[in-house]
């Protein structure tokens, strides 16, 4: 008998742990596994920018325009180039196979890369 | 003797070996293989010779191996940042505990 009265009060205590531990919690919103990225080409475009001033050979006074070739316009060379893509990789955390960095020649093209990649952030 | 490499070869070895570079845990490494990269590649872009450059890419291929490895090593062993790498959040929260230290201390004083 005393048994029993031992179950039944350690199952009490373990309901009411359990009805502390169930407290709703705050909703954390979260992203959907089917929406965009959640970038805007203008955000992308900005922070491109931004990077493309940040780089020591570029000058960060020169205006920058959403075609500009890195090659033509900026005057980097092929190196040059790659530490462009590299910085781009850092800023929205990602990492861009060797075979689409290399087709990456201008910010437009760059921009249009983080724009279809969905693990931009 | 191997083929002079392409110009596509040697951009994704110094994207790989700029990569591994990065992640370097202590800043001096990081910073001095980025900047050792950086000039060996520099080098090789300057040599017309295609025997020489051959021999480059085959030692800049080898040390990209060194460099991977050793930075995984490296992150294993990882100190506290130092200050010059601190960033300006980082240097902020320090002052705000400083601050928050020197004000206990008096308190603690009074």
């Amino acid at each position: 008998m005393s048994l029993f009265r031992f179950a039944a009060r350690t199952s009490a205590l373990s309901r009411a742990a359990w009805s502390v531990r169930s407290v709703p919690r705050a909703f954390v919103p979260r992203a959907g596994y089917a929406s965009s990225s959640g970038l805007s080409k203008d955000s992308i475009q900005t922070r491109i920018f931004d990077v493309l001033k940040g780089y020591e050979k570029i000058d960060p006074t020169k205006v920058l325009t959403p075609t500009a070739s890195f090659a033509k316009d900026l005057g980097l060379d092929s190196l040059d180039a790659v530490e462009v893509v590299m910085a781009v990789e850092e800023e929205f955390s990602i990492e861009i196979p060797d075979a689409e960095a290399d087709a990456i020649q201008s910010v437009d093209q760059a921009v249009d890369y983080i724009a279809k990649t969905p693990e931009a952030h | 003797m191997a083929p002079p490499p392409t110009s596509q070869a040697i951009k994704s070895l110094y994207h790989n070996m700029l990569r591994s570079s990065q992640s370097f845990s202590s800043y001096n490494f990081r910073e001095y293989f980025i900047r050792r990269t950086k000039d060996s590649f520099r080098e090789m872009q300057a040599e017309s010779d295609p025997t020489r450059l051959s021999t480059l890419y085959a030692a800049a291929q080898r040390e990209s191996g060194v460099i991977r490895r050793s930075a995984i090593v490296n992150q294993l062993y990882r100190g506290p940042k130092l200050a010059v790498e601190l960033q300006d959040k980082e240097v902020e929260a320090r002052e705000m505990e400083g601050h928050a230290l020197e004000t206990g201390l008096e308190r603690g004083n009074n």
